[in-house]
């Protein structure tokens, strides 16, 4: 299992579980982890479900910006940007064929 | 049923079926636009006027969002008894939609479920069987095509006849019973990648898409100052000058030109003649700087800006500006609101909304209100520095970029409170519906009508007033000194920056008459710009911000004006 910024492009990946993470510093450096909103894991999980990532879905990796930007991923049709603080709390397994 | 709910993710061309459904008369219950706003219009069905509003986009009934908050009060505010809600899906993307359709199904409402984009599902290799689906869901499910009106009919016809579903289902198992939904009624087959397609990955390419954002941005530039230079050209300059004119001066004959009323009115007479520019009368300049000077760039701003919004290129600029804008403390969808802004910072300012936490809002709102000129300032900046060109024009929009950057990091800096990251979906790029698109803009440009209109004329009576009673000269002489040592400009400017609190296009149109030098000029518009919000903006500032906080981002605005008309002072 690896978080979602280690992961390799464009093959699939299945998500293993959700973690909340406490990376990097404050937010006033822009790039804090996952901060504020309150509620921690469970709030996390239901924003990443309702877009519908979850535990068992296969998401593709498609794009790293650059500077630590953010990180785009592919649900089915759908595509989604990531902030790599969150990105990191993702944890996910290549799908073996 | 008195009242239709239309549902939706975001981006599911929710608001395209609502222009289909309603006629003419729509009611945005503040600004339009921004997700957190919604949209009332009317539509007739068996020959009864039913109520159809426009609900923000959400993903589900549990209010994470300020706009999840207002979708869930909708629910607990109607009636079930005579609501329908219309949940609009977007079918390339079924599996994710059905969250909130379950969750809609399990409320007391009938409810009927539209497959939108339904022609987008054959080039994406996606079969669905509707009537499998239906069953599933015990509610009729439609698809549509919301472009080309596909599905509309057959949804008017059900509307009457929708029941209520007795869905049950618990919060937890909603994900399995989606997925087995989707088992049963969907087959995805692999298909070769569009030409969109192809520009959605060339739009993200971290190298490509910087080059891809200039060249959209540059046209875009390009394309506003078109239409709105051949609206002012062609259009309102001509009506001004061959119709309203020659009225003008007949009245001004009848009125007798030396009386009070003439001067306030119709204003001086320049070379004997009306100069929309200089005059200052109500009717003259009062009418010409709103209607001829700046709605023709609003109209030309808000219409390419909808179409990047429409076809999806938006969130594609957030994703790419992430980085850059977490300099200044706020993630990449703040670009949506400074965007905005520049059309007008009021529309800019409620947009602030789209960011969730109350640091981020802070800092987007100041920094817009100090260093994003509004296109009725950009247009008498350009009106008054554009003979002397880039060399005049310049230097006041590089400044206020500085100041932008400047401003926003000392604020992501000493401003406490999270700045959480971008999370956001990317819509697929769509060929826009144009005529959701144009009562789009409609809607936009008469909200500038209605609420920029007044101001401008009260804003020129009351310098006419002003001029008269003497309050003016009073003003210069007791803040004349001071601005003339900081900012080196004359103290009958003073007058024009104290009009700035009203309207900052009538105050730039101030400083035509005054023969400043292009140095002046510059200092002027930048200060003018920066100092403080106009009222309107002022306003709705309060509204966002409430009292400490505008109170703080009043504090900024004003000594950072000064500070930087200094330095322009000691630089020209």
């Amino acid at each position: 299992m690896i978080s979602l910024l280690e992961a390799r492009k464009n093959v699939p990946l299945v998500v293993k579980s959700i973690e909340e993470t406490r990376r990097g510093g404050r937010g006033g450096k822009g790039m804090g982890g996952v901060r504020g909103r309150g509620g921690g894991r469970r709030n996390l999980c239901r924003r990443f479900s309702n877009m519908g990532i979850r535990e068992g879905t296969v998401i593709i990796k498609l794009s790293v910006q650059p500077f630590f930007g953010p990180i785009l991923i592919r649900i089915g049709n759908c595509e989604i940007a990531v902030g790599r603080g969150m990105a990191s709390s993702i944890l996910v397994e290549e799908v073996s064929e | 049923m008195k009242r239709i709910l239309l549902f939706g993710n975001p981006n599911v061309g929710k608001s395209a079926i609502f222009t289909r459904l309603t006629g003419v008369k729509i009611i945005a219950s503040n600004y339009p636009g921004t997700t957190v706003e919604y949209l009332v219009g009317k539509t007739r069905i068996e020959n009864k006027d039913i109520e159809v509003v426009d609900v923000p986009g959400t993903y589900s009934l549990r209010p994470d969002s300020p706009a999840e908050k207002v979708a869930e009060k909708f629910i607990d505010e109607s009636n079930p008894k005579e609501t329908v809600i219309i949940n609009v899906v977007d079918s390339t993307n079924l599996e994710r939609n059905l969250n909130l359709t379950l969750h809609l199904l399990s409320t007391k409402f009938p409810v009927i479920v539209l497959l939108n984009f339904w022609d987008e599902t054959k080039h994406k290799g996606i079969t669905i069987n509707i009537r499998k689906l239906s069953e599933l869901l015990k509610v009729p499910v439609i698809p549509t095509v919301a472009i080309t009106g596909y599905g509309i009919q057959e949804l008017r016809e059900k509307l009457s006849k929708a029941t209520p579903s007795n869905f049950k289902v618990k919060e937890k198992d909603t994900w399995n019973l989606v997925g087995k939904i989707i088992k049963e009624t969907q087959i995805i087959e692999h298909h070769h990648h569009t030409f969109l397609q192809i520009l959605e990955e060339i739009s993200t390419h971290p190298v490509l898409g910087v080059t891809f954002a200039g060249i959209v941005l540059f046209l875009s530039f390009l394309i506003i100052r078109l239409i709105g230079e051949g609206l002012i050209g062609f259009v309102f300059e001509p009506i001004f000058e061959n119709l309203w004119a020659p009225v003008l001066l007949k009245f001004s004959a009848f009125l007798g030109d030396s009386n009070l009323l003439h001067k306030i009115l119709i204003g001086e007479f320049i070379d004997g003649k009306i100069d929309f520019y200089q005059s200052f009368g109500v009717l003259s300049t009062g009418l010409f700087i709103p209607i001829a000077a700046v709605l023709p760039y609003i109209i030309s701003f808000y219409f390419v800006l909808s179409i990047l919004e429409d076809t999806g290129y938006l969130p594609r600029l957030a994703v790419l500006m992430d980085r850059f804008m977490h300099q200044i403390g706020i993630h990449g969808m703040g670009i949506v609101p400074m965007l905005l802004a520049f059309g007008c910072n009021v529309p800019g300012v409620l947009a602030t909304r789209i960011m969730e936490t109350r640091r981020e809002r802070l800092i987007a709102a100041t920094v817009m209100s100090i260093s994003i000129p509004c296109m009725a300032q950009i247009a008498m900046i350009f009106g008054l520095l554009g003979k002397y060109g880039v060399r005049g024009i310049a230097p006041v929009f590089i400044t206020l970029f500085l100041v932008w950057i400047v401003v926003g990091k000392l604020m992501a800096r000493y401003v406490s409170g999270d700045s959480p990251e971008i999370f956001t979906e990317i819509p697929p790029y769509r060929v826009p519906y144009f005529k959701g698109l144009l009562k789009k803009v409609w809607l936009r440009v008469s909200w500038f009508l209605k609420e920029a209109l007044p101001f401008v004329l009260i804003g020129v009576l009351i310098v006419n007033l002003f001029y008269i009673l003497g309050f003016i000269n009073l003003i210069s002489k007791i803040f004349g000194p001071l601005l003339t040592k900081v900012l080196g400009l004359p103290a009958e400017a003073i007058a024009a920056l104290f009009i700035g609190f009203l309207r900052k296009d009538v105050a730039i149109g101030m400083l035509a008459p005054l023969g400043l030098s292009m140095g002046q000029l510059i200092t002027a518009s930048v200060v003018l710009t920066m100092y403080f919000p106009c009222v309107a903006t002022f306003v709705v500032l309060f509204k966002e911000l409430k009292f400490w906080d505008t109170l703080k981002a009043s504090i900024i605005m004003v000594s950072s004006a000064l500070f930087v008309g200094w330095i322009l002072n000691l630089i020209y």
